[in-house]
């Protein structure tokens, strides 16, 4: 039977993790307190680290800890002391993207995999080739690249290959960028990026010069993505919400399993292109997949985001045809809503009665943070970390 | 402790300044240079001038489609005498091994050439020079000094390149504005006050800050640390401006042991008036850690 593709969810916090292992991550990566590229993320403590091993590995999963900064003299000495406390929480691979690691750990720690990061801009298989005689055992590509080059370095080298296939994407290549630290002194490769790319920045002319890309979006092309042998398909965003985290992991699950049902239909996939469009905060791309990024892969208008106010809330439990659940985002008597839970499970409905957290009868939920309870009558499996949706106001 | 020119002009010019060692960038394979040099304009210049010592840049990521003529480019290297190789991709280690080359490899990373410790590593894989990122400080590069065998080349006057996109930034720009495409625009960050350069060609963007590094301030240091190389690069930078200043170093190579403090400081002063006060990261640490 075949192997089925990866699917690698970023977790800024240990809630995050759970909410991606359950609505169907195969595998989370995240930064502890030092070394990874989002320093200003909350990052897992050492205990928090063990935790998620638990948490993980419980559920057959696996958990990638990300040490890929670019290291300073300050920093590479301790980096190999960190690294003997957390392999014995069981990190299942280190992300790296100083090559000066491997040989040490792969030495010291043959249990761990070792995954090069995608700052090192990876983008032939000559270079795949010195990796792998390094001992990596698993390349993140660099996001520059077509879906021709992509199979010719998997052709070519046979080792696992990972690709980025949704989030915000870098308008310059990974590791080749300092705008940060020349513009406002944090290290871009050091986890202090500021994000440059999405500034504006003046000219002679009375129009700013702009460069912010559009977000990632491959559900189209998950099916090419697996069937030209990519080994993990990767989510970026350890900063975004428990929401996005939980859609986008949900969508991209239901593809892959749908893929290998041989239930992967236009309609099925144009749904859940409709579910991903939701979530996003700005317009998304293939950016390089089938073509050379180009004019309408980047705003000109400086940072768009767009909030979103879809997301209701968390749900807490169900009992007595009562859902009860963490207000999110305003809404009212009379809205359709969507219930949706971490096992694929979804109802959409209409709210006929809402109640505030003393049971009084509301007509609106208005109060984000505050216990709310709603009327449902459905025999669904309704579990933690199910989440309400607006559907239509 | 030599000096490395990255020349926009022609060859003589520098030469005439006793200048010998230099960077020729490789038409279509380096990135992050405005003047760049077919190999057969490199095979010119080492026939025209045997004696002068040539670096070559290939700091480009390569693609798949490429790998080809790469090799036969660096079959065609390999017997030119060069100094080196500046690489950015690691399938040139490999490339040197597979071919087997003779030519001497230059780990040119440009923003991760941090530490001595990778230092070392690349040393042990047989490259025999780093040319060290600009974002790092006079202390880090004094310490991997003293921990790496490696040879080091320190980026002292220049431009700094400080960024690199594949993507068509610049041409965007103006096709947005329904203007004809040209090829260099300058950019200016408000709250930072910073002026940049963007700068376009085949391979896509790069961004130049526009204004001149002036590592004149810790050339004393480097020397006491026994640096082997300063590299000074012309791009964007005037060509008188830049004779003036390789003329002015080179002296300064040349009589530093004899020079008083007094004249230290004079000349000093003097590359301050010509260059400005611009230290970069050579007195200033980045942080990347905003909040506990």
């Amino acid at each position: 039977m075949m192997d089925k593709v990866e699917l690698l969810a970023p977790a800024g916090d240990l809630e995050r993790l759970k909410i991606n292992l359950l609505y169907g991550a195969d595998a989370v990566y995240f930064g502890g307190e030092k070394f990874g590229m989002r320093a200003n993320a909350t990052n897992f403590s050492k205990e928090e680290i063990k935790q998620a091993c638990n948490f993980a590995h419980k559920l057959q999963k696996k958990v990638y800890l990300t040490l890929n900064i670019v290291f300073h003299n300050e920093e590479i000495e301790p980096v190999y002391d960190y690294m003997k406390e957390v392999v014995a929480f069981g990190i299942d691979a280190f992300i790296v993207s100083d090559p000066s690691l491997i040989p040490y750990i792969k030495e010291n720690f043959p249990q761990v995999e070792v995954h090069l990061s995608t700052q090192n801009s990876t983008t032939n298989y000559e270079t795949v080739l010195f990796f792998k005689d390094q001992g990596v055992d698993r390349i993140v590509l660099a996001r520059e690249l077509n879906k021709k080059q992509i199979k010719e370095i998997i052709d070519k080298t046979k080792i696992d290959i990972e690709v980025f296939i949704h989030g915000a994407m870098c308008t310059c290549m990974s590791g080749r960028c300092a705008l940060s630290n020349y513009i406002t002194n944090r290290d871009a490769n050091r986890g202090g990026c500021s994000q440059v790319c999405r500034f504006n920045f003046q000219t002679k002319s009375n129009q700013d010069f702009t460069m912010a890309t559009k977000d990632l979006n491959m559900a189209e092309y998950i099916k090419d993505l697996i069937e030209i042998g990519v080994k993990s398909l990767k989510i970026e965003g350890r900063m975004r919400s428990i929401y996005y985290l939980a859609t986008v992991v949900g969508a991209y699950r239901k593809i892959i399993d749908a893929y290998y049902d041989k239930s992967l239909t236009d309609e099925f996939l144009k749904q859940q292109k409709q579910i991903l469009s939701r979530v996003a905060n700005r317009e998304t791309s293939t950016h390089y997949f089938n073509k050379e990024a180009n004019y309408k892969d980047q705003y000109y208008t400086g940072r768009v985001e767009i909030s979103n106010q879809d997301y209701l809330g968390q749900v807490i439990s169900y009992e007595n045809k009562l859902l009860k659940f963490y207000e999110r985002n305003y809404f009212k008597v009379g809205d359709t809503v969507e219930l949706f839970t971490p096992k694929k499970e979804s109802i959409i409905f209409t709210v006929e009665k809402l109640y505030d957290e003393n049971k009084n009868k509301v007509e609106v939920a208005r109060h984000p943070d505050n216990i709310y309870y709603l009327f449902l009558d459905t025999d669904i499996l309704i579990e933690e970390y199910s989440m309400l949706r607006l559907i239509q106001s | 402790m030599e000096i490395i020119v990255k020349p926009e002009q022609e060859i003589s010019s520098y030469i005439s300044c006793q200048i010998k060692n230099f960077l020729l960038p490789l038409n279509n394979y380096s990135v992050e240079y405005s003047k760049t040099y077919t190999l057969a304009e490199i095979k010119e210049i080492r026939n025209k001038y045997p004696k002068i010592n040539i670096f070559v840049s290939m700091n480009k990521n390569f693609m798949n489609e490429e790998l080809d003529t790469i090799k036969q480019i660096l079959l065609e290297l390999d017997k030119l005498n060069l100094s080196g190789i500046f690489f950015y991709d690691l399938a040139l280690l490999k490339l040197k091994k597979d071919l087997n080359l003779s030519i001497e490899l230059v780990w040119s990373q440009t923003h991760m050439v941090t530490n001595y410790r990778t230092c070392n590593y690349y040393y042990d894989m047989k490259v025999k020079y780093a040319y060290l990122s600009k974002e790092i400080t006079k202390e880090e590069i004094i310490e991997i000094s003293k921990n790496s065998k490696i040879k080091l080349i320190v980026e002292l006057i220049s431009k700094p390149s400080i960024a690199f996109s594949k993507r068509k930034l610049v041409s965007h720009y103006y096709e947005n504005l329904k203007l004809p495409k040209q090829q260099l625009l300058s950019i200016f960050e408000r709250i930072s006050n910073t002026n940049l350069l963007a700068v376009e060609n085949n391979d896509g963007v790069f961004f130049l800050k526009n204004k001149i590094l002036n590592g004149c301030f810790i050339l004393d240091d480097l020397l006491k640390t026994n640096i082997d190389y300063i590299l000074l690069k012309e791009d964007f930078i005037q060509h008188d401006m830049f004779l003036q200043i390789t003329k002015q170093i080179n002296f300064y190579l040349n009589n530093y042991t004899k020079m008083s403090k007094k004249d230290k400081n004079n000349w000093l002063e003097k590359q301050k008036e010509l260059l400005g006060e611009d230290t970069g990261f050579f007195y200033q640490k980045t942080i990347y850690r905003v909040k506990k």
